[in-house]
């Protein structure tokens, strides 16, 4: 058979340590992050170099097998999910930090590698790396560029794709190829920036060279808590029209503040207060006193009930902690959720949150809100009860509402968490037949037989469609 | 050549028509177009792209026509398009900090529409009438991209008909946007290969209240080198340039070899604070430091912009690792004798080299040897603009190309019979 030739071949160049094909082992693989899909995988690899790795997607090519890879399994749109019977590459081991260069402020760093040990290893000659996803302890640099992911500190320092100076990848057809070449600028179409969101499907990435920048000389991290939505929601406003640019501006509503106070992470937010906005300003000493100033005034025009400045660095780790918290304690005290992950233009705030209420009404399930306000990046987390079949279609459809809206109103349906699996038929939504006709050249440039990291991102036919079906059920 | 005729006879009853006696300002390396237009719509852009693809006509699509001389010379050039006629603001809602504008906005609008609305563009170019679209289409960045990043940080979003007269869109309207592939990236520094770009969406940025400039002097520019690496690491300036003595001459009758510049902007006690503790704490410089602020500063880096466009002729600009800049400014030295203007973001590994090449001995021979030398060690040399002669001789791009049947591949599904801008790019593309 096949599959019998494939695996033999793969064990041949591996040995038998590093290939596992028992069931009971893939099946922590074969389900999503939010364990809401499962898929079905061939078997699981742990190659060490890239050499291996294209050797490995050669295998795959010869025997027509799909592949994916995989780093910390946390995609939140099933970007690790496993369709059609894949070899997942699995390359949480090959997680070695390479090099460091302070002078060039450059780390050389192998795709397993997990997004904090970055900023880590730089730590002492106050360098950081921006990206901080709230999953940075358990996510991998890989994933990172392939979701592109974003974090808290988007508004001020960007994506992924704005701290990556070149990748070492291996190509669908099992070539080695670099995308940048480390300068900070280049030559010829831009093909790292097209690397970097691309949901693992056009390569598989083996190193990265990461930008890391200086730690500003100052930070203040504020809560301010509030009574209504309402009026966290124009202090949002307020604050960029005085002109102020934030290090991070986020948001959570009474659900996500609830779950929080319940937890090991709480902080002090009174539960019945309807949002709370966790603000930072970073940058010279001065400036983000005057920025402070400016806040507070803005505040205290729009009704906040209390604010908590953190008075040291220690402090300002915990506040985070509670927001960076929200995922895992909603998670928690609740049986299962969905999120999702739409961007609206930052002004449509007030009567987005209002349609998502009524959404939640609708489909008479809560939706708690946790999001990036000051780029407009929403969390929804729609909770539900998994073992209640009815509770899951009315979670996925309230989801897709929701996304409609976002969309609707000129914004994205996916800010950082990727189309992976999930929003594939909604690409729709946002794109025109053209634009995705496209966006399928391109993977087919990269990709012509459809191995890499299978149904992710594009519609790709009836099978797809099936299987991804299946996989959420 | 009837056949020719006979299209341009067709889209001239359509479309608006530029001139004959104005072609010549569309020149490119010796090859005028032989018809130009300014479509004011899509389907006229559409339209002349269209038969273009019919009739094996070739397309250079133009803005402010500042730096038609970059890549190599043209393997075809039969119509100019000119985005004159799409210059106008789509949607601008400063509370988003984004904008929205059709291609050919020039640069000094744009920015006076958002200066408005108390944001601004961190881009600029040294030619005001520079638009968006060619800004993007040559990746032009400008000073402050020490400190508010590149084109590739700033553009969140494109619409371009493709060279199969298609309409693009890549990208969206806001910051975070992961949906599909990041296809408005590829746009950059493409050269008009992909598509004639119609509208840009940008991020916009709150305006600093106020600006200041250190300028240090220099002869040592060890000392300056070491002062950069002292700056970058607490001082967070806007931005950051080290010039030669021909340029400083020029700029603030500088009589040193080296001068560096520091530009902050922020609150106004912010940056007093700054640079009155930056003048002291400073490692010496074997030179001078003075203050230039507020209305002076920015009158300042207008005369850094009027110099630089006003001797624009042969221009170079190299790419190192950031911590050779200095070395490489320094061995730069031997081709004092031609004059240079040079101009060095040193925390971004970027100089730039004006000479006036017309009348003097420096040619491919000099440009291929220095060169070679900045390749060696891992550099990138690229012709931006230059005489006709030296475009002729060498290769415009670095000799650094990999990955070009790929670049070919994505060429080939934006403009199958290769209609735009052939034979300007990387690789021959």
């Amino acid at each position: 058979m096949r599959e019998d030739r494939i695996l033999s071949e793969l064990e041949e160049l591996l040995g038998n340590k590093r290939i596992k094909y028992e069931q009971n082992t893939l099946n922590e693989f074969e389900v999503d992050y939010l364990e809401n899909s499962k898929g079905k995988a061939l078997a699981l690899v742990l190659p060490n170099s890239a050499t291996e790795i294209s050797a490995i997607v050669r295998i795959c090519n010869k025997y027509k097998i799909k592949y994916l890879a995989r780093g910390g399994g946390t995609s939140l749109s099933g970007g690790s999910l496993p369709l059609d019977n894949c070899i997942i590459i699995d390359l949480s081991k090959m997680n070695r930090i390479l090099e460091v260069n302070f002078d060039e402020q450059t780390v050389l760093a192998e795709p397993g590698v997990i997004n904090i040990e970055i900023t880590n290893v730089v730590d002492q000659k106050d360098l950081l790396f921006a990206p901080d996803p709230s999953s940075q302890h358990m996510c991998t640099i890989g994933g990172n560029i392939a979701h592109n992911a974003g974090g808290a500190h988007t508004i001020k320092y960007g994506v992924t794709t704005n701290h990556v100076r070149a990748v070492e990848i291996v190509l669908p057809n099992g070539e080695i190829t670099n995308f940048g070449n480390g300068l900070v600028d280049g030559q010829g179409y831009d093909l790292l920036a097209l690397i970097n969101g691309s949901d693992g499907t056009l390569g598989i990435i083996t190193k990265a060279l990461l930008r890391v920048i200086p730690k500003p000389a100052s930070s203040q991290t504020i809560l301010l808590v509030f009574d209504r939505v309402k009026d966290a929601s124009k202090t949002v406003s307020d604050i960029i029209r005085k002109g102020i640019l934030p290090s991070a501006l986020e948001m959570m509503d009474q659900i996500v503040i609830r779950a929080i106070e319940k937890s090991e992470y709480k902080v002090g937010i009174p539960v019945d207060a309807e949002a709370a906005l966790l603000v930072e300003v970073d940058g010279r000493k001065t400036d983000v006193s005057i920025d402070v100033e400016n806040i507070i005034q803005i505040c205290n025009d729009n009704n906040v009930r209390t604010i908590q400045r953190a008075k040291d660095q220690k402090h300002a780790e915990k506040l985070w902690a509670a927001r960076k918290s929200a995922f895992e304690v909603v998670g928690k005290q609740n049986e299962n959720y969905i999120v999702q992950d739409g961007v609206i233009p930052r002004t449509m705030l007030p009567q987005t949150l209002e349609k998502i209420y009524e959404i939640g009404k609708k489909y008479d399930l809560p939706i708690a809100n946790v999001f990036h306000a000051g780029d407009g990046n929403l969390h929804p987390l729609i909770l539900f009860n998994g073992k209640i079949k009815k509770e899951k279609t009315n979670a996925i459809d309230a989801s897709i509402e929701i996304i409609k809206i976002c969309a609707d109103a000129g914004g994205s349906i996916t800010g950082e968490h990727g189309i992976g699996i999930e929003k594939v038929e909604l690409m729709p939504y946002m794109f025109n037949k053209e634009d995705i006709e496209l966006m399928t050249k391109i993977k087919m440039i990269f990709d012509p037989d459809l191995q890499c990291n299978p149904c992710k991102v594009l519609p790709s036919g009836s099978k797809c469609m099936e299987l991804s079906a299946k996989a959420r059920e | 050549m009837s056949d020719f005729n006979n299209t341009i006879k067709e889209l001239e009853n359509e479309i608006d028509k530029i001139n004959d006696d104005e072609l010549s300002k569309y020149r490119i390396y010796e090859r005028t177009p032989k018809a130009g237009f300014a479509p004011k719509n899509y389907e006229e852009i559409s339209k002349i792209i269209k038969e273009s693809n019919k009739n094996g006509l070739k397309i250079v699509g133009s803005g402010g026509a500042t730096k038609l001389g970059f890549g190599n010379i043209p393997t075809g050039y039969d119509i100019i398009v000119s985005s004159s006629k799409f210059n106008n603001t789509i949607e601008y809602v400063p509370e988003e900090l984004t904008i929205s504008v059709q291609s050919g906005i020039t640069i000094s609008n744009l920015q006076e529409i958002v200066n408005a609305k108390n944001q601004f563009i961190p881009i600029d170019s040294i030619f005001p009438n520079a638009t968006l679209g060619g800004i993007i289409a040559t990746n032009t960045n400008g000073i402050l991209r020490t400190s508010y990043g590149s084109l590739r940080d700033l553009v969140l979003g494109i619409k371009a008909v493709d060279g199969n007269g298609k309409i693009v869109k890549a990208g969206g309207k806001v910051v975070k946007n992961v949906a599909g592939y990041d296809l408005s990236k590829v746009f950059i520094g493409s050269l008009g290969t992909l598509g004639i770009i119609t509208e840009i969406n940008m991020r916009t940025y709150p305006l600093p209240e106020y600006e200041s400039t250190l300028i240090i002097q220099s002869n040592n520019l060890d000392k300056l080198r070491d002062i950069v690496e002292d700056i970058q690491k607490y001082s967070y300036p806007g931005g950051l340039e080290l010039i030669n003595s021909n340029f400083g001459e020029q700029l603030i009758n500088s009589e040193y070899e080296w001068n560096l510049l520091i530009r902050y902007l922020g609150h106004k006690n912010s940056i007093n604070e700054q640079t009155s503790k930056d003048k002291k704490i400073l490692k010496k410089p074997d030179g001078e430091i003075q203050e230039i602020d507020g209305i002076n500063s920015r009158e300042l880096w207008k005369r850094y912009h009027n110099i630089l466009a006003d001797t624009y002729e042969t221009v170079i600009k190299i790419m190192v690792p950031i911590t050779t800049s200095t070395n490489i400014l320094k061995s730069l030295n031997t081709l004092q004798k031609y004059s240079p203007l040079i101009y060095c973001e040193p925390s971004l590994g970027i100089i730039h080299m004006q000479i006036d090449s017309k009348d003097k001995d420096f040619g491919s021979s000099e440009i291929t040897n220095m060169r070679n030398e900045i390749e060696k060690n891992a550099g990138m040399v690229i012709i931006e603009n230059t005489t006709s002669t030296i475009k002729k001789e060498i290769n415009s791009w670095s000799n650094y190309n990999n990955n070009i049947n790929i670049m070919n591949q994505i060429k080939n599904a934006f403009d199958k019979n290769n209609v735009l801008s052939p034979g300007r790019f990387l690789g021959g593309i």
